[in-house]
């Protein structure tokens, strides 16, 4: 018999009730099938080393710029390569990087903004000080320059954007905590003699969390932009590697003579974008208490 | 009184802040006997509430602080406790019900996780005192939670595991008069009304089992029904589990139906204190007579309602004399200079008020 932990919104019966609002929503379901197809795609390409894919995605061929068919399905581009094979070989990157980016963010956010939020004062202060003090820097320019400072390759790319993109968390997190922390049941559950600590994570975290996950899974597709922008510069994915928003902005002059080249990836990109933000929505719904009052 | 439970001794506390500073209480003085159940009463801003946080200690600080005083509870001071030691006496010695039932319960759990939260709490910090009428559940061994499965039976949806503790949290929500506990505790706080809200906040003051509960307006929220309800199942809690309770009004009718005792506070003094049915027959405190004729009450025939003339003193200013003499319709000579004490003048009632008790 499974041993319940109080107050938890994760335990098994807790998530088999999220697990059916999520399903029950057909929105939501089509979300789940492109991220689980997206994220199975990047581990079996990384698992594989590409060998499953029908072209190798870098090789250099003389059949430039041909038209979707049959054997190339979505034509090849400049230098000859299937577009098809390099949009799908770039898949483990566009998940790695963003989701690293952004689980950085979510943890530094979460943890600097509720101890800026809850304890205020001093601790607040220096806290809220030091993430304006990377907001005064364009976030563009920050990451180019701990991008070029460290060398240009996928993990540095990764430390270049953390930095960048955990500021707004933790002040998103911060202000969220400010509202919560004056509501009756934070008081109440230190009129019941529990700690901070113990207030933060039960009674904080649970409250803020669906706001962090729709914000985060919209900003899925902010961290593959500025990635390519990275990439565009030299400073992140490196050429001949496939990478979506390299592949968009390097090949956008074919936009009107071949446009099935620019237009691949950037439709990957699209896909997998409103794909997170669906499930995202969705598992906002899952957690409020309104829509789980009405699954059991 | 033998010992008290609670002895607040000289209690001082100031509302400070950079521009100003407020004395919020004022030499307060006051005891609660074991299982009974003392009303503080008054305008707002007087410092009931003032007093009731300073004794769970849980003052918002800044800007507030206690200046001098002692607040002793079954013989320690509760301030000279570390806030570590006071954590551990917050919800399971003393525990407090707030004003607003429907914000006092965190949205995203369920009001049975949010009671047996209160039972993890009790059973962690007293690990082999096991009193008062319930048996104990242990969330840890297969029989209990078999036994509780059994009981709570077709009650809880097929797909659930039984929940630890759900027998105890289940006959909680019982014994505050909830019709299905069984299906109340799968409940999110946003499908209780107000009063179940607050019967589900009793419950988890009841199953903490507190030596003393601190009620905060807890029926201010309340439609009249409900309230009366709510303020039966107080006293059945008092009765079933002997806590004291301080319960905070500013209705006098609330304060009359449920408490032993009453204490009158103004501008953060105690102006009087009395058992109940003694106050009301006999005031002494010209506040009390004022604020019990501003009440409208069944078994007054006068047609119109007298309200106490003049305003609440500013605190802020430095007052000299009886807090209450800019109001007093008695007022002479010595109530302008010298400041009155509680004085008590029999075992059932005390007043601070020279023309009473001229000392």
């Amino acid at each position: 018999m499974a041993e319940r932990k109080f107050l938890s919104i994760f335990d098994r019966q807790e998530t088999a009730i999220t697990w059916r609002i999520l399903r029950s929503s057909l929105v939501t379901t089509a979300g789940l099938v492109i991220i689980v197809g997206f994220l199975g795609l990047s581990f079996v390409l990384w698992l594989t080393n590409d060998s499953i894919l029908p072209y190798n995605p870098t090789a250099i061929t003389s059949n430039v710029l041909q038209a979707p068919s049959l054997t190339h399905l979505l034509g090849t581009d400049s230098l000859g390569r299937d577009v098809f094979s390099r949009v799908l070989a770039a898949a483990p990157i566009d998940a790695r990087v963003p989701l690293a980016v952004l689980s950085v963010a979510i943890a530094l956010g979460l943890v600097t903004g509720t101890i800026a939020g809850y304890f205020g004062g001093l601790v607040e202060e220096i806290v809220m000080r030091i993430t304006d003090i990377f907001l005064a820097f364009p976030g563009i320019v920050l990451a180019l320059a701990i991008a070029a400072a460290l060398g240009p390759n996928i993990n540095n790319s990764i430390l270049a954007l953390a930095p960048v993109w955990w500021p707004s968390y933790t002040r998103l997190v911060r202000g969220e905590t400010l509202s919560i922390k004056t509501q009756q049941y934070v008081e109440a559950s230190r009129a019941a003699g529990h700690k901070s600590r113990y207030i933060v994570v039960h009674h904080i975290i649970p409250n803020i969390l669906p706001v962090i996950l729709v914000y985060a899974t919209l900003d899925f597709g902010n961290v593959i932009v500025v990635f390519s922008v990275l990439s565009f510069i030299g400073l992140g994915a490196q050429p001949p590697a496939s990478e979506w928003g390299l592949m968009t902005v390097q090949q956008e002059q074919f936009l009107t003579s071949s446009p099935w080249i620019p237009l691949a990836p950037a439709i990957a990109i699209l896909l997998v974008a409103v794909g997170f933000s669906l499930v995202g929505d969705g598992l906002r719904d899952a957690l409020d208490p309104k829509v789980r009052s009405l699954f059991g | 009184m033998s010992q008290p439970l609670l002895d607040v001794r000289n209690l001082t506390v100031r509302y400070a802040t950079k521009f100003r500073e407020v004395k919020a209480l004022d030499r307060v003085n006051f005891r609660v006997a074991k299982g009974e159940i003392v009303a503080l009463v008054g305008e707002s801003a007087c410092g009931k509430s003032t007093l009731g946080l300073s004794i769970i200690g849980l003052l918002p600080s800044p800007p507030s602080f206690v200046d001098s005083g002692e607040i002793i509870l079954s013989g320690t001071d509760l301030l000279k406790l570390r806030e570590s030691e006071m954590g551990a006496i917050r919800g399971t010695s003393i525990s407090m019900i707030f004003q607003e039932p429907m914000t006092s319960l965190d949205p995203v759990y369920r009001v049975g996780d949010q009671i047996a939260e209160a039972i993890e709490i009790r059973e962690k910090r007293k690990p082999n005192k096991s009193i008062g009428p319930y048996e104990r559940t242990d969330p840890d061994t297969k029989e209990r939670t078999g036994v509780a499965e059994r009981m709570l039976g077709s009650g809880l949806r097929r797909h659930r595991p039984p929940r630890a503790y759900s027998k105890e949290v289940a006959e909680a929500l019982g014994r505050v008069q909830i019709a299905d506990p069984l299906k109340t505790l799968e409940k999110y706080p946003h499908e209780l009304s107000g009063g179940m809200a607050q019967r589900v906040m009793i419950a988890q003051a009841l199953v903490q089992r507190p030596t003393l509960l601190i009620a905060d307006e807890p029926t201010s929220a309340l439609d009249v029904t409900t309230q009366a309800q709510v303020l039966k199942l107080m006293r059945q809690l008092r009765d079933d589990i002997d806590s004291s309770i301080i319960f905070i009004t500013h209705d006098l009718a609330v304060a009359a139906q449920i408490a032993d005792r009453v204490a009158v506070m103004y501008a953060g003094d105690i102006v009087e204190l009395a058992e109940a049915k003694a106050l009301f027959r006999r005031p002494q405190h010209p506040y009390s007579e004022g604020l019990i004729g501003s009440f409208p009450n069944q078994f007054k025939d006068e047609g119109q309602l007298k309200a106490i003339p003049g305003e609440v003193p500013n605190l802020r200013s430095q007052l000299v004399g009886c807090k209450f003499s800019s109001r007093c319709g008695y007022v002479f000579d010595r109530c302008k200079v010298e400041r009155p004490e509680l004085v008590e003048a029999g075992p059932v009632q005390s007043a601070a008020c020279f023309l009473r008790y001229p000392q």
